[in-house]
C-alpha cells in the first residue's frame, strides 16, 4: 500500500477532532477502566442516563439475549452481558450521533451485525460472546469517522462506489488510500479498547489475516455478509463486501448448516422491529 | 426451498429447517410431513414462520423476480467463491 498522503492522515487522526465522551459517560468508563467496581456502583451510574439505560436494556433484550425472560433491570443486564457491551454502547453512541445523519441505517445494520454475532459466537461456543457483540457493533466505525473529518473525499467515495459498482472498501483505498477497518483499529485503540475488540474491528474484511483471534473476526465478517445479504443496511452502502475464504475456512463450519443457520438468523431480524423496514419488499 | 408463515402451511408440506423453540429445544425435524396437528402446536409456541421443501406457495412472479434481481446486485462486490454465492442463493429462496 502507498503511504496515506500526509494531509488526508492529519484530517483524518487529529485526535482533537474525536467526539468528546458526556462527563457522565466518562466517570462510568473510567469506573470499568478501574476494574475494581460493585455492580452497584456501575449500575446506579449508568441508570442516571436514560438513553444509555434504555440502549443496554434493548441490547440485553435482543432476540438473541432475550431467549429466556425479560430483562427491567441495568444490573442484571450487565450480569448477562459483561460490562464490554456497556463501553461499545458509550463509545458508539458519541460517534453514531454523528452516523445517524452521515451514513443512515449504520446503526441499524451495526446493532444487527452484533446480534447475529452473538447467535453465531454461541453456535461456536466462544466464550468472549459480549467482546464479539461489541466489537460487532462498532466493526464500521472507522467509516463515520471517515465520513465527520474527510466530507468531501466521502463524497467522492460514494460516488464512485455507485458508478462502478465496486465496494466501498476499494473506492476508500482508490479515493484516500486507507480503509475503515484501519480507521476503526486505530479509533479502539485511542479508547483503550482490549486487543480482541481492536482485532475483530481491524480484520473484519480479512479474518484469514488475524493472527490471535481468527475465529472471532471471522464470526463478524461472516454475520456482515449475512446482514448485508438480507438488506440490513446504510442506504449508501448496500454492496456486500468481498467474502474471505480463509476466514470461512478457520470457522470449520459444515456448509449443509448454512440453510439452518440463515433461517435462524432471519427468524432473529424479523422479531426486532428495527429492522423491519429494511425487510418490508419481503414477501409476507 | 421456501419460507412461509404458518396460517400458509398446508398438510402434506415437508420441514426442510428443523424447528426449535424458544429455548433451543427440537420440536420437529426437519424431512416431517406437517399435519394441523403440528400448526396448532406452533402457533401454540409462537413459531411464525417455517422453511418447507419445494415452492408450495404461490407469490407475485414480479416481485420474486424483482427481490432476487436486487439481492443479485447486493452480491456482486461478495466475490465469485462458491460458499458465498450458496449463501446467496438461500437467502433468495428465504426472502421469497
Ligand atoms: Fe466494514
Ligand atoms: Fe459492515
Amino acid at each position: 500500500m502507498t503511504p496515506v498522503a500526509a494531509d488526508i492522515k492529519e484530517r483524518l487522526f487529529n485526535i482533537r477532532e474525536l467526539p468528546t465522551i458526556p462527563v457522565l459517560h466518562n466517570r462510568i468508563l473510567k469506573l470499568m477502566d478501574g476494574g475494581n467496581y460493585s455492580l452497584d456502583d456501575l449500575s446506579n451510574l449508568i441508570e442516571r442516563d436514560q438513553v444509555l439505560s434504555g440502549k443496554v436494556l434493548k441490547l440485553v433484550n435482543s432476540p438473541f439475549y432475550g431467549l429466556y425472560s425479560r430483562v427491567a433491570s441495568v444490573g442484571k443486564a450487565i450480569v448477562l452481558i459483561g460490562s464490554n457491551p456497556v463501553r461499545g454502547i458509550i463509545l458508539s453512541t458519541s460517534l453514531f450521533d454523528i452516523a445517524d445523519e452521515k451514513l443512515p441505517g449504520l446503526w441499524d445494520h451495526s446493532y444487527c451485525c452484533s446480534v447475529v454475532s452473538g447467535f453465531l459466537a454461541n453456535r461456536f461456543n466462544m466464550k468472549d460472546i459480549g467482546e464479539i457483540m461489541t466489537a460487532a457493533l462498532l466493526h464500521d466505525i472507522g467509516k463515520v469517522l471517515i465520513r465527520k473529518q474527510l466530507p468531501e473525499e466521502s463524497a467522492e467515495i460514494d460516488k464512485t462506489v455507485q458508478s462502478r459498482g465496486i465496494s466501498v472498501m476499494d473506492a476508500e483505498k482508490m479515493i484516500i488510500n486507507v480503509t475503515h477497518d484501519a480507521v476503526g483499529s486505530w479509533i479502539a485503540g485511542q479508547w483503550n479498547f482490549p486487543p480482541i475488540i481492536n482485532d475483530i474491528i481491524a480484520y473484519h474484511h480479512k479474518p484469514g489475516l488475524c493472527g490471535t483471534y481468527p475465529k472471532e473476526a471471522a464470526i463478524v465478517h461472516l454475520s456482515d455478509i449475512i446482514v448485508k445479504g438480507i438488506g440490513v443496511s446504510a442506504s449508501m452502502d448496500r454492496a456486500v463486501p468481498l467474502f474471505d475464504e480463509q476466514g470461512w475456512k478457520n470457522l470449520a463450519l459444515p456448509e449443509d448448516e448454512l440453510m439452518d443457520i440463515l433461517s435462524e438468523v432471519l427468524d432473529i431480524i424479523e422479531a426486532e422491529p428495527a429492522f423491519s423496514q429494511y425487510l418490508s419488499k419481503e414477501k409476507r | 426451498m421456501q419460507r412461509v408463515s404458518i396460517d400458509e402451511v398446508r398438510p402434506a408440506m415437508v420441514l426442510a429447517v428443523t424447528i426449535k423453540d424458544n429455548n433451543g429445544n427440537i420440536l420437529f425435524l426437519k424431512g416431517v410431513e406437517l399435519t394441523d396437528r403440528h400448526t396448532v402446536l406452533l402457533n401454540n409456541r409462537d413459531i411464525r414462520k417455517v422453511v418447507v421443501e419445494g415452492r408450495p406457495v404461490k407469490r407475485e412472479e414480479n416481485e420474486i423476480e424483482k427481490l432476487h434481481k436486487e439481492i443479485d446486485e447486493r452480491f456482486v462486490t461478495a466475490g465469485p467463491n462458491s460458499i458465498v454465492l450458496k449463501i446467496r442463493d438461500i437467502i433468495k429462496d428465504l426472502l421469497t
